[in-house]
């Protein structure tokens, strides 16, 4: 099995233009930010040194839209071998498909949360070099821990997306669908609050917001406490709903319920994709 | 290895059947070659033999292994009629690949496949750059790493040149003898079925006739008459009144008869009217002709 996943990641990671349409989508929101978003958003904002809090912001979101489709885009290669014969050829050997199956997935996993990292550290360069932002090195084992988080959950979401899928030809589209929406979904080109309130229901009907929201309490932590440092009470969390760091469904959730609805998310997403994948084997001969 | 049993073999697809009650019975180490024009269902009974694709309805048996199993799975090499391997990786990476997914695959047997083929100057092209015939040897190979007891190829040969399909046949023949492997192979290749132990024909998904290649020809070939005459237009008149079904083609009058001895009663019976005659037995086309009344090729 570990051969197969090597050759998984070895497809992914050789190949130059499914690199870059894997994190197109992540890239586009980046540099909406940079050469747009970034000043409108901080025309609105009272305080100084913004970027200490905008860019950890655009970051979080991003590598959020980064999860997503990576994820997706790694899975793919399940279709791919699919219709291509790759998949019937591959269940010859001495693995069965749920070994397959399995071994797609860690695939995904493991390329959705090597992006996320690789994503973050070109984005933290990039405003470390242009804004002066200091890298948060002491932030790193919670970061990985929560790319792991993330691209798992996403994992999950791509599998079941994927179920719908029979022909590469509907990848693309998939494809293209998923990576426009997942900025919004994720509040990255524009901050939860400003969105109508039945799009920010929308929103939060998918794990997206609560994804880039585990992020950015993290990431923005230490610029939001000396940011808001004696400022008037409730001032900081209205800031903080406003901006998707902190979500609200009656009342503002704890960072301890963001992380129990990603996983409701998770088990949801496996529980479906397992019902639908039931049937999936038959159509491992799309071409003999 | 025990036979291959295959009984009331069916498959459906919606509306369509493409194998229609298939039965067989295939005893190890024979060669085997299933003739069929395109669509008769050849590569949805090689889909079923390797359990990839489900039967509608009957079964098929090696021994008390059935193909859903992995243990009928690895006693199996495939060629599939298109070529299913990594396009992006290396001939290498493609075969290291399959046999790290296989039990126990020797080094030492991978690099004698890979030598037999003549795959060795390959090794580090990637696989979507090969040539068809190239690629086509590589499929073989990987079909071979596993040391199968039954050999299924589909349409190995389709698009190969001479030299090649010869390569692969002596590799494919040394290696059967080796490893007493079974072989089933499909084409619309006469030549290729020729050399079988024993032929299926197929069409419509039924098998139309089977038996060893001498014996098919004894039962179904004529012989094939072809007569140069004066008077081509009597003859023909003759020949269709002692009921042969004759016909003028350019002056020259064809016609089929059963057997080398019709031929020769003919031969003398009109000998006044004919100046020149040409006569062979039919090969395998005109077998395939008398049975479904299809030209193969
Ligand atoms: N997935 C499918 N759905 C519907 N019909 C199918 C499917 N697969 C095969 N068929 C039909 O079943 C019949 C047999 O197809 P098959 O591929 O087995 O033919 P074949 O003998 O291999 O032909 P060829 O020599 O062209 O490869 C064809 O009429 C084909 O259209
Ligand atoms: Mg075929």
């Amino acid at each position: 099995m570990f051969g197969f996943i090597k050759r998984n990641l070895q497809l992914f990671f050789t190949s130059g233009s499914n690199l870059f349409f894997s994190v197109l989508g992540a890239l586009i929101s980046f540099v909406l930010y940079i050469v747009f978003l970034k000043m409108n958003m901080a025309s609105s904002l009272t305080f100084s040194g913004k970027s200490a809090v905008l860019d950890p912001w655009v970051i979080s979101g991003t590598l959020t839209v980064t999860a997503v489709t990576t994820t997706l885009n790694a899975l793919s290669q399940m279709i791919h071998d699919r219709e291509t014969g790759t998949l019937a050829d591959f269940l010859m050997t001495k693995l069965a498909y749920w070994q397959l199956q399995t071994a797609y997935l860690v695939s995904a996993f493991i390329i959705g949360w090597l992006m996320q990292l690789v994503m973050a550290i070109l984005m933290y360069a990039y405003f470390a070099m242009v804004d002066g932002l200091s890298i948060p090195w002491e932030l790193t084992p919670q970061l990985i821990g929560i790319a792991g988080f993330s691209s798992l959950v996403w994992t999950a979401f791509s599998l079941l997306c994927l179920s719908f899928v029979k022909r590469v030809d509907t990848l693309g589209k998939l494809g293209t669908i998923v990576g426009t929406a997942a900025g919004f979904f994720a509040g990255v080109y524009i901050p939860i609050d400003s969105v109508p309130s039945s799009a920010q229901t929308l929103m939060k009907l998918t794990p997206a917001p609560y994804d880039a929201a585990i992020y950015r309490q993290l990431l923005m932590k230490t610029a939001l406490t000396d940011k808001f440092n004696g400022a008037v009470q409730g001032q900081k969390m209205a800031f903080e709903t406003a901006f998707g760091v902190r979500l609200k469904w009656e009342s503002v959730l704890s960072l301890n319920d963001v992380y129990g609805v990603m996983i409701a998310f998770l088990i949801g997403f496996v529980i479906v994709a397992l019902l639908l994948m039931r049937r999936s084997r038959k159509q491992v001969m799309v071409r003999i | 290895m025990p036979d291959l049993i295959i009984s009331e073999l069916t498959k459906t697809f919606q509306t369509k059947v493409a194998v229609n009650h298939l039965n067989m019975q295939i005893p190890a180490n024979k060669f085997i070659a299933f003739l069929g024009p395109n669509g008769a269902g050849k590569s949805t009974t090689v889909g079923m033999l390797t359990g990839l694709t489900q039967p509608t309805s009957g079964q098929i048996t090696l021994g008390d292994l059935t193909p859903e199993t992995l243990a009928y799975r690895q006693q199996i090499g495939v060629v599939f009629q298109y070529g299913v391997l990594d396009e992006q990786l290396t001939v290498r990476q493609n075969l290291k690949l399959r046999a790290s997914m296989y039990p126990n695959v020797q080094q030492s047997w991978l690099d004698r496949i890979i030598h037999d083929l003549g795959l060795t100057s390959l090794l580090d092209q990637r696989y979507g750059t090969l040539s068809g015939g190239q690629r086509r040897r590589v499929d073989i190979s990987r079909a071979m790493i596993n040391r199968p007891k039954l050999l299924i190829l589909d349409e190995p040969s389709t698009g190969l040149d001479i030299q090649t399909r010869t390569v692969i046949w002596q590799v494919i023949h040394q290696l059967r003898k080796e490893l007493k492997m079974t072989v089933i192979l499909t084409t619309h290749y006469l030549e290729e079925a020729e050399d079988a132990d024993y032929v299926y024909v197929i069409d419509h998904g039924e098998v139309i006739a089977a038996d060893s290649v001498a014996q098919l020809k004894h039962e179904y070939a004529q012989v094939e008459m072809t007569l140069c005459s004066p008077s081509p237009e009597t003859l023909l008149t003759n020949l269709q009144q002692d009921g042969y079904a004759a016909q003028l083609e350019e002056d020259k009058v064809t016609l089929t008869v059963p057997d080398a001895q019709t031929s020769i009663d003919t031969l003398v019976k009109y000998r006044k009217l004919i100046s020149q005659f040409d006569s062979h037995e039919g090969d395998m086309n005109t077998i395939f002709l008398a049975l479904t009344g299809k030209e193969i090729r």
